[in-house]
């Protein structure tokens, strides 16, 4: 959060109001942000040294006071961006945590089941999302999210397929 | 709507083809044309009668010798039959998958067979109808100028009693043919040799079918990689031993010393056996020797020919086939050559005239067994062109890829020339023997004296070079498509 | 909606069924007794990993290959012991097949690749093309009548070899990784074109597909590993699934 509204600052001077704006702008398909957090940002921001009022801009409305990024906050700014997401730092979804309890807790019998269903829920999903993508009737934002859904829920199901396969070996080698 | 494809259909689809099937068609109709002409000439020296002549050539004029030239023009067909094997192999890959598609399009294996049928049918009828009308043309057009008036010898043989002749020979001026263009051939005989001709190479390529029809998912995805046998090969040198020792098993068997129609028989099996053996053996051979070289070469252009001949060791045999048994055949032909030489009188030119003939024929048919080469080089840059592109864009000099290209016709080619005309050799000398006798001298005065027949090397050496050098020299002047077949663009191709 | 209520399926309908399939290559088992049904009209997807022997499954169902062992039925008719003049005949007119690639003849024009199946059945040539036109068209590419198949896109070659499987109206289309050689986008839209249709022609789909993504476009799933159908029994479906 105090990341973004650093960047959205970089780019120009801007009053409270006027970030959220822009921020509604930036990315039309998110969550829009509450006025009431932009302030409390600004105010930490202000705090710490990294953003500075500016002047009081009076004209055609009521007071507002403009902020301007400061050097330390610019330098904030890019030292963000230049650090690395870390790619997926911990893995639990809840279809994994199910598996693994499975097989640690049941047997793998239980555990090649569940995941049998599992997919057979999936691809009646898959169906269903297929057959709206394939309706012509459909808008281009219902294609495109079917399209969404479609990849991830392929993603789960080939590590279903991979994971059947996997327990299956871990069956034969503990039943030689 | 009847079951089966209209017969414009079947027509339709075997004539809608590349380039490489139009290539096919045209040389096949050119070639049985060739073989037509060959066929009817053959004919029309069997059909001389004693009204007919008289003739410059003493070949033609002493009846006795006709059964010799016509097996010369028939066997001169052999090559030429071989060749229009070949030219059946031009973009047979091609082909195959064509059919393998048209299957999987929903064709029987019946319909495949009636399109081939077709298409072959198509391209060798109209090359006999062409060769038969081209005879007759000639027969025709040749006729006067090939008359002229001029010295022949004229035999006449008279019965002075019941068992005694007298036979009389004397120079007379008058019309004489260079060419048999007075023989009236019966028309059967035309149709006979313009309808088997087409039927032949029909047949032949229905023959060849099998793996299309048996299996066309075969065709559409994987190539053919038996290993070649050894056994032909074992055939080949049975039958060259069993002949180069032949005149040593008569006389300790016992049986006669002269040509009995058994001894020919055996004689004849043993030739055959080994020609077979041969054919079939220089497919094992250019595995071997591909094997052997690849293992060992530091050339790349070797190297890559040898790889390719040890891959696919079939596909040059098949090429190379017929340039050995003609060698095989020209080997022999020099032993006979060097026997007669030997035991009949120098003074007396016509021997020498005729083995100088019989010579001409087999150079020609080098160059015809040779074209087969060609054929199959040109066929082989054509096909492979994927192969070689990509070869090139990898960086191999085009230089490299036309020398690896010459290697590979005849890498396996060198040694089994060498190998056939010595078997021609052997088997000659085993037959004939070694040794003959001359009768010199008056009559009750006469010298019977024992020569021994000198092995013909120069002879030998020519055949064996002129062979190769032929075979070269076609292959090479093949080498011409390696440039259009290296262009980047052809690394899509997917034929 | 009650079973009971359905009138049972007549003898002759174009139900291709198989029992007890068995079929290896050389000493590998490719198939081990596998059984299966589709009814009229149905999509099914036959998945599995890469050597499960889903191909060979749709191979033998199409009489392609000959099962070792076992029967395919085709409308009340047993079909896997009839010779290959048969059942080519077959494949031209009540069955269409569509591979991955390599099926159209490359010295075709679209047309006249879509119109063989119905020129060696004795069509004349004038109404066999005019029948192939409206069947290129169908599938989107009419402007493709006249082109050959080595200037086309993967995913146009396989629209066109599409109309030629669908040109004789078949009971089934046997589809065998249909998609594999297509980017996404042209193969959703071939097997948007395929489902849509064999389901305004009644045609009976069987789909060999690896991609879940694919077997989505089915009605239902045959999951076949090793050579078996996959799963407990009791949880492989017989008879309609939709």
């Amino acid at each position: 959060m105090k990341h973004v509204v650093l960047g959205l600052l970089a780019l120009g001077d801007r009053h409270g109001y006027d970030v959220k704006r822009q921020y509604e702008a930036r990315f039309p398909a998110a969550k829009p942000l509450a006025a009431a957090q932009v302030y409390a940002t600004l105010e930490r921001l202000e705090r710490d040294g990294l953003v500075a009022q500016g002047g009081v801009d009076r004209a055609g409305g009521p007071d507002r006071t403009s902020y301007t990024a400061t050097p330390a906050g610019r330098a904030e700014l890019h030292r963000w961006l230049s650090e690395v997401e870390p790619p997926l730092p911990y893995v639990g979804a809840a279809l994994l945590t199910k598996v693994t309890l499975a097989v640690l807790v049941a047997d793998d019998a239980a555990a090649a089941g569940y995941l049998r269903r599992q997919r057979a829920a999936h691809l009646d999903r898959m169906r269903e999302l297929t057959r709206l993508k394939s309706d012509p009737a459909s808008s281009l934002a219902w294609v495109l999210a079917a399209d969404y859904a479609l990849n991830h829920l392929d993603a789960d199901l080939q590590w279903i397929d991979t994971a059947m396969i996997r327990t299956a070996d871990l069956s034969k080698e503990m039943r030689p | 709507m009847s079951e089966r494809p209209r017969t414009a259909t079947i027509v339709w689809l075997g004539a809608r083809g590349g380039r490489a099937d139009k290539a096919r068609i045209l040389a096949t109709a050119a070639v049985t044309a060739v073989a037509v002409v060959g066929l009817l000439s053959a004919a029309c020296v069997a059909w001389i009668g004693p009204g007919d002549g008289p003739y410059t050539s003493n070949l033609l004029m002493e009846p006795g010798l006709h059964p010799g030239v016509v097996i010369a023009l028939v066997l001169l067909t052999v090559p030429v039959l071989a060749l229009s094997g070949q030219c059946a192999r031009i973009g047979a890959p091609a082909r195959d998958r064509r059919l393998a598609a048209y299957r999987l399009g929903g064709a029987t294996p019946r319909d495949v067979v009636r399109i081939v049928g077709a298409e072959t049918g198509l391209a060798a009828g109209m090359g006999s109808v062409l060769g038969a009308g081209l005879f007759l043309l000639g027969r025709w057009l040749l006729d006067g100028p090939t008359t002229v008036v001029g010295t022949y010898t004229k035999t006449t043989i008279r019965n002075t009693g019941p068992d005694s002749q007298s036979i009389l020979r004397e120079d007379v001026v008058g019309r004489v043919h260079l060419l048999p263009t007075d023989v009236s051939l019966p028309w059967a005989v035309v149709a006979v040799v313009a309808v088997s001709l087409p039927l032949g190479t029909v047949l032949f390529s229905w023959l060849a079918l099998h793996r299309v029809v048996v299996s066309p998912f075969g065709v559409v995805r994987r190539a053919d990689v038996r290993p070649p046998r050894a056994l032909p090969a074992a055939f080949f040198v049975i039958g060259t031993a069993s002949l180069a020792v032949f005149s040593r098993i008569r006389s300790s068997s016992g049986l006669p010393n002269e040509a009995v129609p058994s001894v020919v028989a055996v004689v004849v099996a043993l030739f055959l056996m080994c020609g077979v053996g041969m054919i079939l053996g220089i497919a094992a051979i250019s595995s071997f020797v591909g094997a052997f070289v690849a293992s060992r070469t530091s050339s790349p252009a070797l190297l890559i020919a040898a790889r390719r001949l040890a891959a696919a060791p079939y596909t040059s045999s098949r090429a190379n086939a017929v340039i050995l048994l003609v060698a095989m055949i020209g080997g022999a032909t020099q032993g006979v050559r060097a026997n007669i030489l030997v035991t009949t009188d120098p003074a007396d030119t016509f021997y020498l005239d005729t083995l100088n003939l019989v010579n001409v024929v087999l150079m020609i048919a080098i160059v015809l067994a040779a074209t087969g080469a060609l054929v199959h080089t040109a066929d082989t840059v054509v096909t492979s062109r994927q192969n070689l592109a990509s070869l090139a864009a990898a960086g191999v000099p085009r230089a490299v890829l036309r020398r690896s290209l010459l290697l590979e016709s005849l890498l396996p080619l060198a040694p089994a020339t060498v190998l056939a005309t010595a078997a021609g050799m052997l088997a000659v000398r085993g037959v004939l023997g070694t040794t003959d006798t001359v009768t010199h001298g008056p009559f009750r005065h006469q010298v019977i004296e024992v020569v021994h027949i000198p092995i013909p090397w120069i002879e030998m050496g020519i055949l064996i070079l002129g062979t190769l050098a032929t075979t070269a020299l076609m292959a090479w002047a093949a080498l011409t498509f390696v440039r259009r077949s290296t262009d980047p663009r052809e690394l899509r191709t997917t034929a | 909606m009650s079973r009971a209520s359905q009138l049972p399926a007549p003898a002759t309908a174009a139900t291709i069924s198989a029992r007890g399939i068995v079929k290896s290559y050389g000493a590998t088992p490719a198939l081990r007794e596998v059984s299966f049904r589709a009814e009229p009209g149905e999509i099914v997807a036959i998945t599995g990993p890469s050597g499960s022997g889903k191909s060979t499954l749709l191979l033998c169902l199409a009489g392609i290959l000959q099962p070792e062992a076992g029967e395919v039925w085709f409308a009340g008719r047993r079909i896997d012991d009839a010779g290959e003049e048969a059942r080519s005949r077959m494949r031209r007119t009540v069955f269409g097949v569509l591979f991955q690639f390599g099926q159209l003849v490359a010295e075709l024009t679209a047309a006249e690749n879509v119109a063989l199946p119905l020129l060696l059945s004795g069509a004349r040539r004038r109404e066999a093309l005019a029948v192939a036109r409206t069947g290129l068209d169908r599938v989107g590419v009419a402007d493709l009548a006249d082109v050959h198949p080595s200037q086309m896109s993967g995913g146009q070659a396989q629209r066109v070899a599409m109309a030629r499987a669908l040109v004789t109206r078949p009971d089934v289309l046997f589809a065998d990784e249909p998609t594999g050689a297509l980017d996404s986008l042209a193969g959703e839209q071939v097997l948007t074109e395929l489902t849509r249709a064999a389901r305004q022609g009644g045609t009976t789909v069987l789909l060999v597909t690896h991609e879940a993504r694919v077997a989505a476009y089915a009605d239902r799933e045959l999951s076949l590993r090793d050579g078996v159908v996959d799963g407990p029994a009791h949880e492989v479906e017989y008879g309609p699934g939709r």
